[in-house]
């Protein structure tokens, strides 16, 4: 029996010892890009250009992903977002994608059959352009249309879709056709693919292993962690693009540093007896839905009922901070998770990004933190 | 000879040996429990079950402290079978102590090729991703990728542990040899401009100039993952080509042309790649009519398999995908980022357990069963009488 027993022992022991120490090789057909977060065709990509039309002007891009980014403002503060985006291949179809955008504006998924109805062709000199108008509402009840259309291309599909308030987007209809219209290609020499990406998006404080989660703050459905982006097809990590463009800050010494995330570009705890607040600071380009709907998602997060537009100024308080930025600070408090919380938030605009910072916790500690978080607030600097 | 193998015999066919190894796999299970505090559930299985002895660091120094779960497990094995072998004679009224105990053996045997072969991971797509492997929940691996073939990457991944030990790694595949000249298991990474205080970067080369790295407590907690940095010089024959900075933390792998060939450097999660390819198409998130509790999860993918073809399944929760070996179960899902979490487990002896049990529930029946029948006839003719 004992040298059985020997041989056993052995046998468990190399089989145990040698798991996962090897070298292995292999040869794989090369990665197909993701639709959402992939890194937009760069090698090879034809040259696009178009004419604006009238009342367009250029935004900023800091995501990186998009040819394109322009603003629209119409009348009483009304907005709306049109990024034009490249990725290779098909993207996954037609489907995955129009129901994608459907989800982005509060619709329901549709099948192949509803499909072929909803989409129209438009002639163009670029080529025949699918066309989809979606009209919905934003995270808060506030309605919102899409134009949206691509182009499918031997190697490539281009996105061009413009988002926002609803009265605005149907307005301009002319505009966005007249856009496509004047688009078109000249094929430049292939350029060297894109290298040395950007410092990624993920969050060790995220389930096991959600090493390219591109949400950061829990990997539960619906969470409402992150805001209402005016184009989420273009949402990546904020950091991704022009390190030298984002804001600075310093952090109180008695904050601790967390690790980043896709999200989020500074995050924070900070502790006492009562538990752990968490300070988290993230960016999404263009107006991210604006003001009003991510108020009222911060509200909706301490189950609080939505507030309407003309008692925001009444709910909100200015700040000045360091080199002329200002924000838009508001306190409150609620309930989370069943427990008394409170929320401090501040929002940014600069330099064609939207910042949010946000603080939350039990409520006495939050409230403890309140000048802390305030001055820090007074430390965040441009450039 | 006899003589000499008969005190083995003895000792291995022992019911004491029994209750002992019973109190000690007791005892291996409350105290990994307690420990689990300090490691995690998935450090302690490897700590205190998938080993033969259990090592405590006591200042630095490995001392054995408790006996393995392979040990114990191992022992029981040879106890049974031993005991099989010489304390029970085959006869049909034995035949149902025979098949439970069979049942039992097979338990046991399928607990320790499920540690040997078990291995989980995940996919994670959005929608309209096409993906054809999966990723380690806890492990990382250098992918050092020849990408010169237009449509095909040759990988070499190097394990983690493998650059955590200080000695230069060389592979033939590889026209350098790449030494470790840092080395943080856990990490965090931040752009230059956010980390203004950091210390210089030791990375030469790409992306890694404008980073600044910050080592971290490794964590052992079921919800986090350990994210490690490292930066590794690549030497060729004529000496250094450099110093990258490789963690997950980046996302997109670092890019240079050497010796006519284009290369890519990646530290990631672990691939385990299929021979099949898997497109998500379509995710839901029911809820309960008025509120928002969820009801169902469910996934629709479609397999691209080009021996057997295309098809199309539904992975919803308690109805997991079976296919090429491997489960895959609904984990996680993001509806509102059309993002979905599927866990891959792959575990060859998934059967054995189920039919353990059924033995051991057949010997029971047949055992119980013989002696019922027994009883029954004697109290007859005890009543005829």
């Amino acid at each position: 029996m004992r040298p059985r027993l020997l041989l056993l022992c052995a046998a468990a022991a190399l089989l145990a010892s040698c798991r996962d120490e090897r070298i292995s090789t292999y040869r794989v057909p090369k990665d197909a890009p993701s639709p959402v977060v992939s890194a937009p065709a760069t090698a090879g990509t034809p040259d696009i250009t178009w004419s604006l039309p009238t009342g367009w002007t250029t935004q900023p891009d800091p995501s990186g992903m998009r040819k394109g980014s322009f603003l629209v403002s119409g009348a009483d503060g009304a907005k709306a977002d049109m990024s034009v985006t490249a990725f290779p291949g098909d993207v996954g179809g037609d489907l995955p994608n129009v129901n994608r955008w459907r989800g982005q504006v509060g619709l329901t998924p549709i099948d192949d059959a509803a499909l072929s109805q909803t989409v129209q062709t438009i002639d163009a000199p670029a080529g025949k352009f699918s066309f989809i108008e979606l009209s919905g509402a934003s995270g808060a009840k506030k309605p919102v249309r899409m134009l949206g259309a691509w182009l499918q291309q031997p190697d490539r599909r281009w996105f061009f879709k413009l988002l926002g308030d609803d009265a605005l987007v149907a307005a301009q209809h002319d505009a966005f056709f007249a856009f496509l219209k004047s688009v078109s290609f000249t094929t430049a020499p292939a350029a060297a693919p894109a290298v040395a990406g950007p410092v990624k998006a993920q969050s060790t404080n995220d389930l096991p292993k959600a090493p390219f989660a591109p949400f950061a703050n829990g990997a539960t459905p619906d969470t409402g962690a992150a805001p209402a982006p005016a184009d989420s097809s273009a949402t990546p990590a904020p950091t991704d693009s022009a390190p030298q463009a984002s804001l600075t800050w310093t952090a109180p010494a008695h904050w601790q540093a967390k690790p980043l995330s896709t999200m989020r570009i500074g995050s924070f705890a900070v502790s006492n007896d009562a538990g752990t607040a968490d300070i988290s600071i993230i960016a999404f380009p263009g107006e991210a839905g604006g003001l009003l709907p991510n108020i009222n998602r911060w509200r909706g997060q301490l189950g609080l009922a939505p507030l309407a537009e003309g008692d925001l100024a009444g709910a909100t308080t200015a700040l000045d901070g360091a080199g002329g930025l200002h924000f838009t600070v508001i306190d409150l408090s609620g309930q989370a998770a069943g427990a008394p919380a409170q929320m401090l938030g501040a929002i940014l605009s600069f330099g064609g990004q939207t910042y949010f910072f946000k603080l939350t916790g039990p409520d006495a500690l939050v409230a403890r933190e309140k000048s802390a978080f305030l001055d820090f607030l007074k430390t965040v600097k441009a450039p | 000879m006899r003589e000499l193998l008969q005190p083995f015999v003895r000792f291995f066919v022992s019911l004491r040996l029994t209750v002992v190894l019973l109190v000690l796999s007791i005892l291996l299970v409350f105290l990994a429990t307690l420990d689990q505090v300090h490691l995690g559930v998935w450090g302690i299985q490897h700590k205190w079950f998938f080993t033969l002895i259990v090592v405590e660091s006591v200042n630095g120094f490995p001392l054995p402290v408790f006996p393995g779960g392979y040990f114990i497990g191992g022992m029981l094995l040879i106890n049974l079978v031993a005991a099989h072998v010489y304390r029970f004679k085959f006869s049909w009224k034995k035949s149902g102590i025979w098949l439970a105990h069979l049942g039992l053996i097979l338990l046991i045997a399928s607990q320790f090729f499920t540690g040997l072969q078990q291995r989980e991971s995940q996919v994670q797509f959005n929608l309209g991703d096409t993906k054809r492997y999966s990723e380690d929940f806890l492990l990382d691996e250098l992918a050092v990728i020849d990408a010169t073939d237009p449509k095909f990457d040759d990988v070499v991944a190097i394990p983690e542990t493998l650059l955590a030990r200080d000695e230069p790694i060389q592979h033939p595949k590889l026209p350098f040899r790449i030494v470790t000249r840092l080395y943080y298991p856990n990490s965090v990474v931040q752009m230059r401009s956010q980390a203004p205080n950091a210390p210089p970067s030791p990375a030469t080369m790409d992306i890694g100039l404008q980073l600044a790295v910050t080592p971290q407590a490794i964590t052992y907690k079921q919800d986090e993952r350990n994210m490690p940095t490292a930066c590794v010089e690549l030497i060729g024959p004529e000496g250094s080509l450099g110093i990258w900075l490789v963690s997950p933390w980046i996302e997109q792998p670092q890019a240079f042309d050497y010796a006519g060939h284009t290369w890519q450097l990646a530290m990631r999660s672990k691939r385990y790649y299929t021979p099949y390819a898997m497109t998500l198409l379509q995710l839901k998130n029911d809820v309960y009519p008025g509120t928002d509790i969820p009801k169902n999860f469910s996934s629709q993918v479609r397999i691209h398999d080009e021996a057997k073809g295309d098809r199309d399944v539904l992975i919803y929760m308690n109805n997991p995908l079976r296919y090429g070996g491997l489960t895959y179960y609904q984990y996680q899902m993001n509806k509102a980022n059309g993002l979905s979490v599927l866990q891959v487990v792959r575990n060859p002896s998934w059967l054995m357990p189920y039919i353990a049990c059924a033995l051991v529930a057949l010997g029971l029946v047949i055992q119980f069963g013989t002696h019922l029948v027994g009883f029954i006839r004697k109290r007859s003719v005890v009543a005829a009488k």
